[in-house]
């Protein structure tokens, strides 16, 4: 019931037969295929035939004994992994040294690898093996913290899709936790793939699919920052500097669909961009076709990023031709791309994912409408890190700080940033990153509304592509060049050029530099994840990823074996995310009309209202959590954004309210283990 | 006489073979099940894709890893589209094939490609820093791992439930703790009230069928556990409403 022995949560069934009689022809099969890779042949002639990494001619130069960069550095992460388990570990018992190691730890993988970056002379494969590395460090993170099974709110609606997708093999089921979630099912329909392969679970087919991503993603922004500055320095410190984004650390490491999605977006990118180097050919219609299998695969797995991705194909058309005015004609805009890319996005959204149009027009709609409020007066301005109701829920001094610092910095940075990608805009790389950046200030406006702050912290992985080259190419201007690039404003020119050989120049600015980093990173995750969130710990009423416990597990998992599927539940927040995600069953939400549902646990007795919610709903299970009694919550609210209280809850819901209905003829409470009670309500009179 | 890179060729659509055999062939959990899995899904086409000339490129740009590892995942995706919305539906077989004739149809596009080569020069220092590195990393997940499947096993330790079946009422017992707990049980309807006392071993579930003379009368169910002597827990309190 519940929890596996182990404690692990079974996420999966799998058929008990297997063909046996082919199972021994893999071995001779397998003995084969290592004979004839190992086996030297005839050496190629032709000059395309080379093998890679062939030594040049010439005495081969000596070599003194070194200790391998890559190796050294990947110690030095694994170790900083080792310590973010201890302060996982640490935090989960309540120890308070835990968020003092967790951010040495994870500030070190960081640090190291920039200071490679930035200051080692590392060759150009060692850079790109060290960008992958720390990509897969930093996503090493989230998993240290969770690593038994998905925890965060939108890992649970995918969970669910991808649980349809594996029992059934099919398609389009609805999702009661995330209704668009099945129609860009392509983040599940590979981690089921994976899973039906290699008989993992979904859990750790997830993991492993969303890590392959993360490599793509860390390879394909070395060679998208290669391609537009034409230095592998500049393309190191760009991507160590676009990890720093507000979602990298934990949001695009999660089971969700915008993870995978992102990675694919940037190798099509990447591969546009090789595309309109190549002269007409065969092999450009090929590269041609290869990147438009991605693009189609990037359209099944998320709407906006194939969006976004139809838009910076058409923003680089303009690009080139911008460069062929400028005197640069050596690359062909991609108008095939980006026509593709758009058909295809629209053909799906019509044709299959019309649903998708109310779902993004209920996240961007307020957003918009609540900074147009903000700007003509009808609203006042959003006070910064103002979602903690709770002491224990609100960021210390000194990360406010930081967060804010991040931002000043960004915006300090992004002239002379600017300024040095404008020297390259024959590249129409380049000049598509720096007018990306561009973008970040206005959308640092989206932060003065509520609804719109979800929306510029998800926004930041597209536009940090601009920031992280922009400010790439200003930290090694100012290391090389110990200078600001030069601007000029009219008769206004700021200059600062440091003497060479003096303390600044020597240890001043790279300081300096290794500062800038950690402010940025440090203050990036503070920006987007909420304190509470980024370890584990205990229970924590209304806090999403800490409110995913063992015993709701326990008790939708017996849901599921004892009272079957697809069953109508109402319940809190995360209670219906896991009830929804592992319990099968459908999760009530919404309002009766101007009620919110959230009203049946509130009220201290059953009224007409609670009773014509639950009869129009027609629900037949509550789920009670007791301990949502013990705390205010720490997102503000119990249920949904817009429940009766609006985050002005000042004491939390008596536990009479929650526990009113055992006292209610025609109830049974067929469930309880000491802190969740299931009741049936079937029998109650609702009249 | 025949090439290397030919007989990389022949090694990449063999090894696709012999893994899509054991990932439909061998059982869920194996080592080797895993292993062939991950290889025909991921490593094998990705590979074989990495061979393609009009990718290859400049490795160091990591433009090759990127892109081959995007077209691999790319067809994934559509390997599953296809599946999914035909009759043929996601199974094991299925997929199977499908990813082999990613692999072969990858390996096959390649051929006029490269050798595939390992992008780093190893060296025996590096080889045994790597494999530091990959054994501290695995030891920070596994120590990570047990401590959160022991934290969860402590905290799903005792549940009681009932279950109507027509006129017979069970009663359930979950006991997912390391050490035998005895469970006191109270019945009460409006007439009676009994108590009964059951002694559930670790890791068990236990079912007894509850007393119930009389369907038309709600019945309360309260149920304390001790263990090593002690209380343990908030009583658990189950109600049963009438039948009629």
């Amino acid at each position: 019931m519940g929890l596996t022995r182990s404690g692990e949560t079974p996420d999966r069934l799998v058929p008990k037969s297997r063909p046996n009689n082919l199972r021994w022809a893999s071995l001779p099969v397998g003995l084969a295929a290592v004979a004839l890779w190992t086996r030297r042949g005839r050496e190629p002639t032709s000059g395309n035939d080379l093998p890679l990494n062939a030594a040049p001619a010439g005495p081969a130069p000596s070599r003194r004994p070194s200790i391998p960069l890559v190796p050294a550095v990947g110690v030095v992460l694994a170790l900083m992994m080792l310590a973010q388990a201890a302060a996982s570990i640490a935090s989960r018992n309540g120890h308070p040294w835990a968020d003092t190691v967790y951010w040495l730890s994870v500030n070190g993988m960081v640090l190291v690898v920039a200071a490679v970056q930035l200051f080692g002379s590392p060759k150009p494969k060692e850079r790109l093996a060290l960008v992958i590395a720390l990509g897969l460090a930093l996503y090493s993170v989230k998993l240290l913290a969770y690593p038994i099974g998905f925890t965060y709110f939108d890992e649970l609606s995918h969970t669910q899709t991808a649980f349809d997708i594996f029992h059934s093999g099919h398609l389009f089921h609805y999702n009661s936790l995330q209704p668009v979630s099945p129609y860009y099912p392509g983040l599940e329909l590979v981690t089921v793939t994976l899973a039906r392969l290699s008989g993992l679970s979904l859990f750790v087919s997830g993991a492993v699919v969303i890590g392959v991503g993360r490599i793509m993603l860390s390879a394909a922004l070395y060679a998208l920052f290669v391609e537009a500055s034409g230095s592998q320095r500049v393309a190191g410190v760009a991507a160590v500097v676009y990890m720093a984004n507000p979602s990298f650390l934990y949001f695009d490491g999660g089971f969700s669909y915008e993870s995978l999605a992102l990675p694919l977006a940037v190798v099509a990118l990447a591969m546009t961009l090789r595309w309109m180097r190549l002269p007409p050919s065969r092999q450009s219609l090929r590269l041609l076709i290869y990147t438009a299998v991605v693009v189609a695969a990037l359209v099944v797995t998320h709407h906006l990023t194939s969006y976004l991705f139809a838009g910076l194909a058409f923003a680089l058309c303009a690009c080139v031709i911008l460069a062929w005015g400028w005197g640069d004609a050596s690359r062909k805009p991609p108008w095939q791309i980006a026509v593709f890319a758009a058909v295809a996005a629209t053909a799906w959204f019509v044709g299959v994912a019309s649903i998708t149009f109310p779902y993004l027009h209920d996240v961007l709609q307020p957003a918009i409408t609540g900074v147009a409020n903000v700007i003509t007066g009808g609203e006042s301005a959003r006070s910064a890190f103002s979602e903690a109701p709770t002491a224990a829920t609100a960021s210390p001094f000194w990360l406010k700080t930081t967060a804010f610092a991040s931002v000043l910095l960004i915006v300090a940075c992004l002239p002379f940033g600017a300024v040095l990608a404008w020297r390259r805009r024959t590249n129409p790389a380049a000049l598509l990153l720096g007018a990306i950046a561009v973008v970040y200030l206005p959308i640092q406006a989206l932060r003065l509304t509520g609804a719109g702050v979800e929306t510029a912290n998800r926004s930041s992985e597209f536009v940090f592509l601009g920031v992280g080259f922009v400010i790439a190419l200003f930290l090694v201007h100012l290391l090389e060049h110990h200078s600001l690039p030069t601007i000029e404003l009219g008769r206004f020119r700021p200059r600062l050029a440091l003497p060479e050989g003096s303390a600044a120049h020597r240890i001043g600015l790279p300081v300096a530099a290794m500062v800038a980093v950690a402010i940025l990173f440090t203050g990036g995750v503070t920006v987007f994840w909420p304190p509470y969130a980024r370890l584990p710990g205990p229970y924590l009423v209304g806090g999403d990823v800490r409110s995913v416990t063992p015993k709701g597990l326990a008790a939708v998992h017996w849901m599921r074996a004892h009272l079957g599927p697809e069953h109508r539940v109402l319940t809190d927040r995360t209670t219906g995310q896991l009830a929804g995600a592992f319990g099968y069953q459908y999760n009530v939400e919404g309002y009766v009309d101007q009620y919110s549902v959230a009203r049946v646990f509130v009220t201290p007795t059953l009224d007409p209202v609670d009773r014509k919610i639950l009869r129009r709903k027609n629900v037949e299970y509550l789920i009670v959590d007791r301990r949502l009694a013990s705390a205010l919550p720490a997102r503000g609210w119990y249920f949904a954004a817009n429940e009766i209280n609006e985050n002005t809850y000042k004491r939390p819901i008596a536990l009479r309210s929650l526990t009113k209905f055992t006292r209610l003829p025609g109830v049974s409470v067929i469930y309880d283990d000491g802190t969740i009670q299931i009741y049936d309500i079937r029998g109650l009179n609702l009249s | 006489m025949i090439s290397r890179r030919d007989y990389q060729l022949g090694a990449l659509i063999l090894l696709a073979v012999c893994a899509a055999i054991a990932a439909w062939t061998l059982a869920d959990g194996t080592p080797a099940r895993i292993a062939a899995g991950i290889a025909l899904a991921l490593l094998i086409p990705c590979a074989a894709a990495s061979r393609l000339p009009d990718l290859r490129g400049d490795s160091a740009t990591g433009s090759q890893l990127a892109t081959s590892a995007g077209l691999t995942v790319a067809c994934l995706v559509l390997l599953g589209l296809f599946l999914t919305v035909t009759n043929l539906g996601l199974t094991a077989r299925g997929a199977a094939v499908g990813a082999l004739l990613i692999a072969v149809g990858f390996t096959l596009a390649g051929r006029r490609g490269t050798e595939t080569s390992l992008p780093l020069r190893w060296s025996p220092a590096g080889l045994a820093l790597t494999a530091i590195a990959a054994a501290i990393a695995v030891l920070a997940f596994a120590v990570a791992r047990h401590d959160a499947l022991e934290s969860a096993q402590r905290e799903t330790s005792y549940a009681a439930f009932v279950l109507q079946k027509g006129e017979r009422l069970e009663l359930g017992l979950h006991n997912a703790t390391e050490h035998s707990a005895r469970f006191t049980i109270h019945f009460s309807d409006d007439e009676a009230d009994l108590r009964q006392i059951i002694t559930v071993r670790k890791n068990r579930l236990r079912m007894v069928l509850a007393p119930r003379d009389d369907t038309d009368r709600p019945m309360k169910i309260r149920v304390t556990v001790r263990a090593d002597g002690k209380l343990r827990g908030a009583p658990m309190m189950l109600s049963v409403a009438p039948l009629s």
